[in-house]
């Protein structure tokens, strides 16, 4: 809520500031993010790959995707951030600019990636949110229970990926997306 | 940059022609700029006359129906599933889209873009031969759809202006010979053999004239009645018959027969005013009728793999989807079917026996269920077991072993031909069903004597039984178990109150009874609520009323309208009734390539729907019926 006000007076870095001047103009473009951590840890735990998919006019662009792997030794040893992982992190806010996200508990990784923002004297992620979780207990109306997302791939039937990397993670993500909307109607 | 979805889309494409041809590294870059849609049931993809997309589709999953329209008409004319390329026309052509692209389930597709497909296109011939062909093929010939998987994508569409579409219209020679009158006969004749044809047509001024086939040959020149040196028109025969571009097998064939003639003339308007345009042979009709059931069976006994068996399979598959879709009665197509299902069987004991040596006693290999009962129309599950004659105790184990043998590789080839398992195991390769003919009598008199003790429910399927290969003599033997039986109160109550139990098909509003949940939810599952019903009351009253080797749920209606007059008119009903679900059963199936037993109920017309629904009555007649007759109270 008073976000602006901590932040008045700081020097954001160009890639943030560039970020934040995206929201001005609205976008349709949504992207379907998958983060590896270390665990959900907001404040201890790290990001160890990524992998982004571009979503438009309800089409996956496979041309337009992110995938970073970090160096998981690397990451484990040192305590501060590295210089890969800030690359990564800029990047990755430089892919997803103004659209809206698309995960799994996408609210897990909205909380790791502040993390490292805040690290590098940057502002809170202000994109919108889609849960794909959230959106099948929509569908089935019940909110009680929880479903991994192995077992969403399973009940929309889309095949999991032979070789479990976060890109290919994260385009399933994007097809069970596709799917969830469709069903739900949504614009 | 790694790219690992651009990898595992390249893992997908890469088992699929024309990926095949092209390296891993170019996939990978196409892969790279491909887009991935996905589309609802029932979405349209494209439609006929649409503007060109700048890409072409690969299916991913899901179906999609490619169809054409005609005579206000839908015609489906190929079905693309996973690794199925289409809609390659905006390769070849500039014009719209000639098809209209609808998914049939929900899909997944991957659009490639022209631009990024067409370098490979251009250096990799291979890759071009296939696009052509794909996109020039045009065969309805089921053998061929299985070597290549390709989806056609050029359709004219005059073809389809006539009621009898594309599916009879023949292929004839389009390029016939055509000579002048004052040519010679040894020149005429010279022609002819060099192009290997047996009939050249005559012109006289750019008119036609008259045609000189083989036979006149035959009576007019060796003979010595002309000399080879004399005119062409000197042994022509007058007035040929004319007939009009896209003429149906059926119309070729009256002509034909009515002029007693072989050879047609194909002119533009049918006159012999106009330019020849080919020539029919008898030939050409015997071609188009390969997909005929005599020459289906035919093929059948001369097959030697269970791939050969598939095709034919699919070959019925399609003369099916005709006939129903033609109105053919459906107790005909029935029959049809009955008889080529039951030819694939026999051959595939046949070859089964080949590879094992000959049986060591006489047996009987026996259809039950659906096909027992010449109902199968679908590819629907198939059960069947066997029995061999007694043989000594010593014997008893070598026997069963070569029996177990045999009924598992009968079973293994029915299930590459595309017959599902039973999910009950209700085949002979199941040892229960694999017995001498003394276990089997007693079978079948345990479950007539002692109904309630029934561990399977599902028995009932064994009194629909038809023989199949082997001796005849172990089937009578088995019939005569049955009818022979003294006490049969207990299993008629039996079976009543099991053909009593089944859930009803409308529920106290008159509204379909439909599925509440589960996959099929809203459709009207139309085996379980209302062609189960009808089978088990027929199997029962059939029976009962002593009918014997009548085992048609359709003929067991009619016979019994015969033998109990006071019901009459409720039977003959039932028998009308039940060839309408099936036919409704059999539509859906053919559409989804299912069995067919969820009918989505929002795709059927009001009338139909009230047709079907007025049908349905009768199934409360038929429950008052078995009421009346049996004393159901004992199970109940």
């Amino acid at each position: 809520m008073l976000d602006w006000l901590k932040n008045i007076g700081k020097d954001y870095p160009e890639f943030w500031k560039n970020y934040v001047l995206q929201f001005e103009t609205p976008t349709a473009r949504k992207v379907a993010l998958y983060l590896e951590t270390t665990g959900i840890n907001s404040v201890k735990d790290r990001i160890i790959s990524i992998g982004a998919i571009a979503i438009e006019n309800n089409q996956i662009r496979i041309e337009n995707c992110l995938e970073i792997e970090l160096n998981k030794a690397d990451i484990l040893e040192g305590k501060d951030l590295s210089y890969q992982e800030v690359q990564a992190i800029e990047a990755l806010i430089n892919f997803i600019g103004n659209a809206t996200l698309v995960g799994h508990r996408i609210h897990y990784d909205i909380e790791i990636i502040n993390e490292y923002l805040s690290k590098i004297q940057s502002g809170r992620l202000k994109n919108d949110l889609f849960d794909v979780e959230v959106m099948h207990s929509k569908i089935i109306d019940q909110n009680s229970k929880q479903f991994s997302l192995v077992e969403l791939l399973s009940l929309y039937k889309i095949d999991s990926p032979h070789i479990a990397t976060s890109a290919n993670i994260s385009f399933s993500i994007a097809m069970l997306f596709l799917k969830l909307k469709s069903r739900l109607k949504m614009e | 940059m790694k790219n690992s979805i651009a990898e595992s889309v390249a893992n997908f494409l890469k088992d699929y022609k024309p990926f095949s041809f092209l390296s891993f590294e170019d996939l990978k870059s196409i892969s790279k700029t491909i887009r991935v849609i996905h589309l609802e049931k029932n979405q349209k993809l494209f439609q006929i006359n649409d503007t060109l997309h700048d890409v072409f589709y690969v299916m991913n999953s899901g179906v999609i129906h490619l169809s054409v329209i005609s005579d206000a008409e839908e015609t489906l004319l190929n079905k693309c599933y996973s690794g199925d390329v289409f809609g390659l026309r905006p390769f070849f052509a500039k014009n719209n889209y000639q098809m209209t692209a609808k998914t049939n389930e929900e899909a997944i597709l991957y659009a490639i873009p022209i631009e990024s497909f067409k370098p490979f296109v251009v250096q990799n011939t291979e890759v071009l031969h296939f696009l052509l062909e794909s996109f020039a093929q045009n065969s309805n010939n089921s053998a061929d759809k299985n070597n290549n998987k390709l989806i056609s994508d050029s359709v004219q569409l005059s073809e389809f202006q006539n009621d009898f579409s594309f599916f009879q219209a023949l292929t004839y020679n389009k390029k016939p010979l055509v000579v002048n009158y004052d040519q010679t006969i040894r020149e005429v004749a010279t022609l002819m053999a060099d192009n290997l044809l047996d009939s050249v047509f005559v012109n006289n001024d750019n008119k036609l004239v008259g045609i000189v086939t083989d036979a006149d040959f035959r009576g007019k020149v060796a003979t010595g009645k002309q000399a080879i040196q004399s005119h062409i028109d000197k042994i022509m025969t007058h007035a040929v018959i004319t007939v009009s571009e896209n003429i149906s097998l059926a119309e070729a064939q009256l002509v034909m027969l009515s002029h007693k003639v072989h050879h047609l003339c194909v002119t533009i308007d049918g006159t012999i005013y106009t330019d020849v345009k080919g020539v029919i042979t008898q030939n050409d009709l015997v071609q188009a009728q390969a997909n005929s059931p005599g020459v289906l069976i035919k093929e059948i006994k001369r097959s030697t793999n269970p791939s050969e068996l598939k095709s034919t399979r699919n070959s019925l598959a399609n003369i099916i989807q005709q006939a129903v879709t033609k109105n053919i009665p459906l107790q005909h197509i029935f029959n049809v079917s009955g008889e080529i299902t039951l030819a694939i069987i026999r051959r595939a004991i046949e070859m089964s026996i080949l590879e094992l040596g000959s049986p060591p006693v006489p047996f009987a290999f026996l259809s039950i269920g659906s096909q027992g009962r010449k109902e199968q129309l679908l590819l629907t599950d198939h059960d069947n077991f066997l029995i061999f004659n007694d043989v000594d105790i010593q014997q008893v184990r070598g026997v069963k072993d070569y029996f177990n043998q045999l009924t598992k590789k009968v079973n293994e080839i029915l299930e590459k031909v595309g017959f599902k398992h039973c999910e009950f195991g209700h085949n002979a390769n199941n040892q229960n069903y694999s017995k001498s003919l003394t276990e089997w009598e007693k079978q079948y008199e345990s479950w007539i004597n002692t109904p309630g003790e029934f561990t399977n429910e599902h028995c009932s399927i064994f009194f629909d039984y038809e023989f199949v290969f082997g001796d005849q003599n172990l089937e009578n033997s088995i019939t005569e178990t049955i009818f022979k039986a003294k006490n049969k109160a207990l299993f008629f109550d039996y079976l009543g109150n099991d053909a009593l139990k089944k859930p009803a098909p409308l529920n106290f509003f008159k509204k379909f009874n439909e599925e509440e949940d589960g996959q099929h939810k809203d459709k009207f599952n139309i085996k379980s609520k209302a062609i189960n019903q009808l089978v088990d009351i027929a199997r029962l009253l059939a029976i009962h009323h002593g009918l014997r080797g009548i085992n048609n749920t359709f003929s067991r209606y009619k016979e019994l309208a015969i033998k109990d007059t006071s019901n009459t008119e409720i039977y003959l009903n039932a028998a009308d009734t039940f060839l309408l679900l099936s036919r409704y059963r059999t539509l859906e199936g053919l559409k989804n390539d299912n069995s067919g037993e969820y009918i989505d109920l929002e795709k059927i017309s009001k009338s139909d729907k009230e047709k079907l629904k007025e049908s349905l009555h009768v199934l409360k007649d038929l429950e008052e019926i078995v009421k009346d007759t049996f004393q159901l109270t004992q199970f109940s």
